[in-house]
């Protein structure tokens, strides 16, 4: 099959080299068009990268993908990739560019590469090989889990709750639960919501106005939250409040002899509000290096970096345009 | 499109709202122009040794710099993402020299698990990368500018038209004819491979 940007059929071009001047087939400009969209949404197909030219592309925006190297205590790396949930963009906008990636483009081709080295025999039978000096390997390690299970639930059997000798080391390994959300990503999905509301989309602006309500309790500052619920006030002025489907079920039957939760006490206990804060990119992104909103106020930076960028950015206002 | 008109038109009344000195807006067009430079910066600047946070660094500058440039920010009737995505390349270009000049620094020791790819794995990712930027350096730099961000990027024809400054048509023009010299490119290249070996 002959790709509709490579040089003519049964031939190459004279000088190794695609003339430029050639105009262009429209059929081929449209395929190139849909392999660069898909090689941009990280959606390159297996056939796709049967094309070694889209397989190093492929790696480029992987590596693009992998974000920044990691580093000591910096746990931004570590989590899973952000949602852009708090984008001032709207919720179906093409730009920023985000496809929910379900894979990287390059593990087909590690996992083709594995397929291709798995040994005859298959991984099962190279396994029985080294099964007994693994099992010695390992004999020390069951026991020392045992020891430490049994630990355990010791402490649990004293205190009543199994779970609570844990506490210690589930607060150790999952600090996140308490990372706080910042201020920025609050905003930017109220100025969502406002821009909803004023194009008419009552019903999306309602919807991020109740998402930055759930996470305003785990923005750290009483100032900032009052401003938040302020911001949030004025937009709920023209949409109307945000909904809270969880709380019919609550004050709908309960129990004899329990006292009843009021639906407006709800949100406040939520627990969603820190859990949703890891995949927040606005609230990771901040925290992996100097937040620039809140380290450096327009107002009194005058730093030499400041002055060097602005040198560069006055050169720019007038960008060169391309071809 | 109309999505993108939508997400066009606010971009540009955050814009106007932070040129005016709305500290909100401003905290929400920093996030947006973090976003948008974040992955460019990435593709232009591999990452090597101790250094990988440089491409994170250079997006903060670049954020920084709109910051200051946004007072005297005037729109012209120019795109924004044209004028964000010059200054980007602007401090992609110092990064770069100053990194010929500066020392090398080495990395520190983790004390905590390393989760990302192993060495084997990475190095085969970063020898595929670099190969494409290899031949991506030898593009005219319109011709790179536009592959990067619609490759690595990840904009879409009419996004890449509104950050170069080109029609959506353009852009797909020159988008064919830079695939078409990649391939010849890597052909030469692998042709030449194959003679020294």
């Amino acid at each position: 099959m002959t790709r509709p940007d490579g040089p003519p059929a049964g031939g190459s071009w004279p000088d190794g080299i695609a003339p430029a001047e050639l105009p262009p087939d429209l059929t081929a400009l449209q395929a190139t068009d849909a392999l660069l969209d898909r090689l941009g949404a990280r959606a390159a197909t297996s056939h796709d990268l049967h094309d070694p030219l889209v397989a190093l592309l492929a790696s480029l925006a992987d590596e693009v993908d992998a974000g920044p190297a990691h580093r000591p205590g910096d746990r931004a790396v570590v989590a899973p990739r952000p949602e852009p949930a708090s984008s001032p963009w709207p919720a179906d906008a093409v730009f920023p560019p985000h496809v929910p990636r379900t894979r990287r483009a390059g593990a087909h081709r590690r996992e083709a590469a594995s397929r291709a080295d798995r040994p005859a025999g298959g991984w099962a039978a190279r396994a029985v090989g080294a099964g007994t000096a693994r099992l010695v390997r390992v004999g020390p390690m069951v026991a020392t889990a045992a020891a430490v299970l049994i630990a355990f639930g010791i402490g649990g059997a004293i205190t009543g709750d199994p779970m609570r000798p844990l506490s210690g080391v589930i607060s150790l390994l999952s600090p996140q639960d308490t990372q706080p959300v910042s201020v920025a990503s609050v905003e930017m999905t109220i100025a969502r919501a406002r821009t909803a509301a004023s194009n008419g989309q009552v019903d999306q602006a309602r919807r991020l106005l109740h998402d930055a309500e759930t996470r305003i309790d785990a923005v750290p500052g009483e100032d900032a939250k009052a401003r938040l619920r302020a911001q949030i006030a004025a937009v709920q002025a023209v949409t109307g409040p945000a909904p809270t489907p969880a709380a019919p079920l609550i004050t709908a039957t309960p129990p004899p002899g329990v006292v009843a939760v009021s639906p407006t006490d709800t949100p406040t206990t939520d627990s969603p509000t820190t859990t949703g804060s890891p995949t927040d990119p606005a609230t990771s992104t901040p925290t992996d290096s100097t937040p620039p909103t809140e380290s450096t106020p327009p107002t009194d930076t005058p730093t030499p970096t400041v002055t060097d960028s602005a040198s560069s950015a006055g050169d720019t206002t007038s960008p060169t345009p391309g071809p | 499109m109309s999505s993108m008109d939508d997400a066009s038109a606010g971009l540009y009344a955050l814009v106007s709202r932070a040129v005016a000195g709305d500290a909100d807006a401003t905290e929400g067009l920093l996030g947006a122009v973090h976003r948008m430079v974040s992955r460019y910066c990435r593709a232009r600047l591999p990452r090597s040794g101790g250094t990988g946070d440089t491409a994170e660094d250079v997006a903060q500058e670049v954020c920084i710099a709109v910051l200051a440039a946004l007072p005297r920010y005037r729109d012209e009737g120019k795109p924004f993402e044209a004028f964000v995505y010059r200054v980007a390349a602007n401090k992609v270009a110092d990064v770069r020299r100053s990194s010929y000049r500066g020392p090398v620094p080495q990395a520190d020791l983790p004390d905590v698990p390393d989760l990302a790819d192993g060495p084997e794995e990475a190095a085969l990712r970063r020898s595929d990368a670099g190969r494409a930027r290899a031949l991506l350096a030898q593009l005219p730099e319109n011709l790179r500018e536009l592959m990067l961000l619609r490759v690595a990027v990840g904009l879409s024809a009419e996004e890449t038209g509104r950050a170069l400054g080109m029609t959506p048509g353009a852009v797909r023009v020159a988008q064919h004819r830079a695939v078409q010299r990649l391939r010849a490119l890597a052909a030469a290249s692998d042709e030449q491979t194959g003679s020294l070996s």
